[in-house]
């Protein structure tokens, strides 16, 4: 994965029509052909102070709907409660076995639906014991710092106090998370593009299969 | 007809313990397949081939016991067309129990299945009517992303309006599934029956040695399936089956299994093989 800042110009610079912000705006793309890549996390962590804590109880979901496991890809701010509705006619049963948190649910009833608290930074990986092939992936993060690439591969964050950062990008199937060292100015627009390795998509066959004839 | 009605009673009261899980997952599946040797006869001159096309409906129920124990009610119906020997068409129905502990969690622990299954077969020729139980255990682990294996053994019982057809036989096989990506899968697969063999014979130049014949032959009955001069036996024997099969996924609720299988068949004296090419269409709805 190769960071490349695009521009990192004042607003003026930036255009003379453009407002200037200071809002940190990120294009992720595939290394190979260079196709927007949607479902990258990007955050950015405050270097020289703490972030700042869970602004409000903070609430997330991600639901079972047509034994699949929506969205794909879910960021939260450490602390941040994660709900699991079961929007499906059937049972599901999810789990994670991660070490930032580990756990499993029994969603046997549809409409059932169960709370998870997720306190440790880190990549939560979760499943349904039932059907094999529902992944999902939780990205708990120490900052509120962070978005999620749209299909596009563009993910704009929340405004950023000034300061440094450390700027990261993950994505499910990168080797590894990339980051750089960016400073936050005021009334500054930043746009950084990121160019990543994806490895292929291996999950588990969802497709049905069985015999023909018994003949 | 006692034990199916057992079975679909037990089938109703596991749907009403748990509502929740009464939603059936259906199934679809539509087949065209040529088999070499459908007469399954040891004689060349006698050995035919012919085109089989099937659909299939399975309607599966399944509900969680406990964290690690689910059970699965399946019911299926079906329809099979032999446009060359008509006899063959029938009507199938049936139903399936399954007992599934998986031991852990997540989608590389091994998962156990104790299988009872239990269908009615009506054809046009109905001295092949009848039924047929079967009742098997598999483990079933998948390695990794990409590799998974299946090891089953079952006891298969096939009671017929005729003699012929009444058969019994136990079977045991190995099946390996490799994903190449989320849509290619191949497939593998070995498989050995021990027990009576249905195989069929045409006593008008078949080559057959009598009375020898009669000493190695079980139930030999006239059948008008084939036309005339033919008869249906059991043959204890050893049937060796070999498949592959390359199936794309059309999304994530279809796929196009190809599938290739030959089964040699040596007993009693007798030897023949059947090899059949399938092309599937499988619809999870």
């Amino acid at each position: 994965m190769r960071p490349r800042v695009i521009s990192l110009l004042l607003g003026g610079l930036l255009g003379l029509a453009a407002q200037a912000t200071d809002t940190v705006k990120v294009v992720v793309r595939t290394t190979l052909d260079g196709k927007p890549v949607a479902d990258a996390v990007v955050s950015a962590t405050p270097l020289d102070h703490a972030a700042p804590p869970l602004a409000n109880a903070g609430a997330a979901e991600i639901e079972q709907k047509d034994q699949e496991f929506r969205p794909y890809v879910t960021a939260v701010q450490a602390g941040t409660t994660v709900r699991f509705p079961n929007h499906d006619k059937v049972q599901h049963h999810i789990y994670s076995l991660s070490k930032p948190k580990r756990f499993e649910i029994p969603l046997y009833q549809a409409g059932a639906s169960e709370s998870v608290v997720f306190d440790q930074p880190g990549i939560v990986t979760i499943g349904c014991n039932i059907h094999d092939w529902m992944v999902a992936y939780i990205v708990v993060l120490p900052t509120p710092f962070f978005a999620k690439t749209d299909t596009m591969g563009s993910a704009a964050l929340p405004p950023l106090p000034p300061g440094r950062y450390r700027l990261e990008v993950w994505h499910p199937r990168a080797p590894a998370p990339v980051g750089q060292e960016i400073t936050s100015l005021p009334e500054q627009a930043t746009v950084l593009e990121f160019s990543v390795a994806l490895k292929p998509d291996k999950r588990v066959r969802r497709a049905p299969g069985g015999k023909p004839t018994d003949y | 007809m006692k034990f199916l009605h057992v079975l679909l009673t037990a089938a109703i009261c596991l749907g009403a313990q748990n509502p929740g899980a009464a939603e059936p997952v259906l199934t679809a599946r539509a087949s065209a397949s040529w088999v070499d040797n459908i007469t399954r006869s040891p004689y060349i001159d006698a050995a035919h081939d012919a085109a089989l096309y099937d659909v299939t409906g399975v309607a599966e129920w399944r509900t969680q016991v406990t964290r690690d124990v689910s059970l699965q009610f399946a019911a299926n119906a079906g329809f099979e067309s032999c446009p060359k020997y008509d006899g063959l068409d029938r009507v199938l129905a049936g139903v399936r129990f399954t007992l599934r502990r998986k031991l852990g969690l997540g989608p590389f622990a091994p998962a156990f299945r104790a299988e009872l299954s239990y269908a009615g077969n009506w054809y046009r020729d109905s001295l092949r009517n009848g039924t047929r139980l079967v009742a098997g255990f598999s483990w079933t682990q998948r390695w990794n992303d990409s590799w998974q294996t299946l090891l089953s053994a079952d006891i298969l019982h096939n009671d017929g309006h005729a003699a012929a057809y009444d058969y019994h036989n136990r079977g045991l096989s190995l099946e390996a599934r490799y994903d190449i990506n989320e849509r290619w899968e191949l497939a593998a697969g070995a498989e050995r029956r021990w027990g009576e063999q249905l195989t069929y014979a045409w006593l008008g130049g078949s080559g057959a040695t009598f009375p020898y014949v009669f000493e190695i032959w079980k139930n030999t009955i006239d059948i008008p399936t084939f036309g005339p001069n033919w008869n249906a036996y059991s043959l204890d024997a050893r049937a060796d089956t070999v498949w592959f099969s390359i199936s794309p996924a059309l999304g994530g609720n279809r796929s196009l299994p190809l599938r290739f299988a030959q089964t040699s068949v040596v007993g009693r004296g007798e030897s023949y093989k059947t090899r059949l090419i399938s092309l599937s269409f499988v619809q999870r709805f």
